[in-house]
């Protein structure tokens, strides 16, 4: 019963941490973006639809 | 203890040894000297076995139980052994006799319990042998009381160590095979042919009982064995439905966060060179990201823009570029394509109003300059990855929970040594 309360319970912090990163959008937020943010040289590639930090 | 009970003194070493075995014992072996003496010929020593070491098994000499309903006295213990590529497996037969039935054979196996008998009716077809497994071009079945067997490996064993009484003659060092067969089904028997001294056929059943019959304690039993039925975990209807309401409740939020997400927003389409000098638009809340999507159907060619993004109140979160590629070739199997032509930027709104964003073309191919580049905005951005991949994680533990049976079987014949060859 107790493996079962355990499983029950780290089940539901699982579903419940996923559910706020998702709703919050944990993760997707661009790395380059934010108040008070600065270019930091380039990288000097074509981009492939990826962040460039010029 | 049932049966007569009479004994001996051992013609070789002058130790007690009890007479258990009915009137086929023509051998016995004394447990305490090794020495073979012929129990049809006033027990003179026929051979001596000095300084074997007895095999792990919580059964001896002279218990008594009852299996499937008769009573049986333990009369004699034999260690085997196969040895294959520097691989050892021992296990450990005890011969059991009933003055009324007659003889059986508890096996001790890796902590498993095993009940057999010899077979008068044998199966259907030849006697298998080793020699007959080896030139089969298909794997070898039998029908044995309208039931179909299936070949499962055989076994080259070597007798170890030997002790009390046999209605044969048994000795260290002494060779056989055995060739075994199950259905394919729900483990039930074992049919074995086994080529020693004689040929016999002998079935075999999963007995975990005896132990509890013959007053022992049950031994440890390792891994999974041929014949073990399968007995599903406690808890397993309740995990199986457990996992099965957490992924169906991570796909509902997976599903919610994806419907709850803005409708994106159109803020340019047109030719880069046509870019304004600035572009904005309003975000209503900020409690969760906004993207902006860049996309542009560039053919064999590249571009970058450079990206400037300030907050209603003018402080710059983003002051930065995004590349867009894209590039294919080959044909077919051979075709290939390299790069997108999407790009994004997310950011987490400070605050609700009216954003600015200043974007142009800053270097790329003249392709670039002509092909239509559209930019989107879509606000209250989730991330639902999070949830799908929770799903998923519930998912895998709801069909582990499923399986178990499966895993079973599969484990139940992960022993055998037939393998189909590659024509």
């Amino acid at each position: 019963m107790a493996t079962r309360v355990i499983v029950m319970i780290v089940s539901l912090i699982v579903l419940s941490g996923a559910g706020y990163a998702s709703w919050y959008g944990i993760g997707s937020v661009s790395s380059d973006t934010g108040a008070g943010s600065v270019r930091s040289g380039s990288v000097g590639a074509v981009g492939v639809g990826r962040v460039r930090v010029k | 203890m049932t049966g007569h009970v009479s004994s001996i003194d051992c013609t070789n070493c002058g130790a007690g040894l009890q007479v258990l075995g009915g009137g086929r014992v023509t051998t016995q072996v004394c447990g305490y000297c090794g020495a073979r003496l012929d129990a049809s010929d006033a027990y003179r020593v026929l051979s001596i076995h000095a300084g074997m070491q007895r095999p792990d098994s919580p059964f001896r000499l002279g218990q008594t139980g009852e299996i499937d309903g008769v009573s049986f006295t333990i009369i004699g213990t034999l260690g085997l052994v196969e040895r294959w590529k520097g691989r050892e497996w021992r296990w450990v037969d005890h011969i059991l006799y009933s003055p009324t039935h007659g003889y059986g054979w508890l096996t001790v196996e890796d902590g498993h319990i095993l009940w057999t008998r010899k077979v008068r009716d044998w199966p259907t077809g030849a006697f298998l042998t080793a020699q007959s497994v080896e030139s089969a071009e298909s794997r070898p079945t039998r029908i044995w009381r309208a039931e179909q067997y299936t070949y499962y490996a055989t076994s080259a064993w070597e007798v170890d160590f030997v002790e009390g009484e046999f209605t044969w003659r048994p000795e260290r060092g002494q060779r056989g095979s055995t060739v075994s067969m199950m259905p394919s089904g729900r483990a039930s028997r074992m049919l074995a042919f086994s080529d020693g001294a004689e040929r016999e056929v002998e079935v075999t059943r999963y007995c975990p009982e005896a132990a509890d019959a013959f007053g022992v304690p049950a031994p440890a039993a390792k891994g999974v064995h041929p014949l073990q039925p399968y007995v599903p975990k406690d808890g397993k209807s309740f995990y199986a439905v457990w996992f099965a309401a957490m992924t169906a409740a991570a796909l509902c939020m997976a599903l919610w966060v994806v419907a709850t997400s803005g409708n994106p927003r159109t803020l340019f389409e047109g030719a880069p060179t046509d870019l304004p000098s600035a572009l904005s638009f309003e975000v209503d809340t900020t409690t969760r990201p906004v993207r902006l999507q860049f996309y542009q159907s560039l053919s064999q060619a590249w571009a970058e823009y450079d990206v400037t993004l300030t907050d209603p109140a003018g402080v710059l979160l983003a002051d930065t570029g995004r590349g867009i590629s894209y590039y294919f070739g080959g044909v077919g199997e051979d075709a290939w394509t390299e790069g997108s032509r999407y790009a994004d930027l997310t950011f987490a709104p400070t605050t609700p109003g009216t954003y600015r964003i200043e974007m142009a073309l800053a270097d790329g191919e003249q392709a670039a300059a002509r092909s239509t580049l559209r930019l989107t905005v879509q606000d209250g951005m989730g991330a639902s990855l999070w949830s799908w991949a929770v799903a998923g994680l519930f998912a895998m533990a709801f069909l582990w929970t499923m399986s178990s049976r499966k895993r079973h079987s599969m484990a139940r014949w992960k022993g055998s040594d037939w393998t189909e060859e590659d024509d």
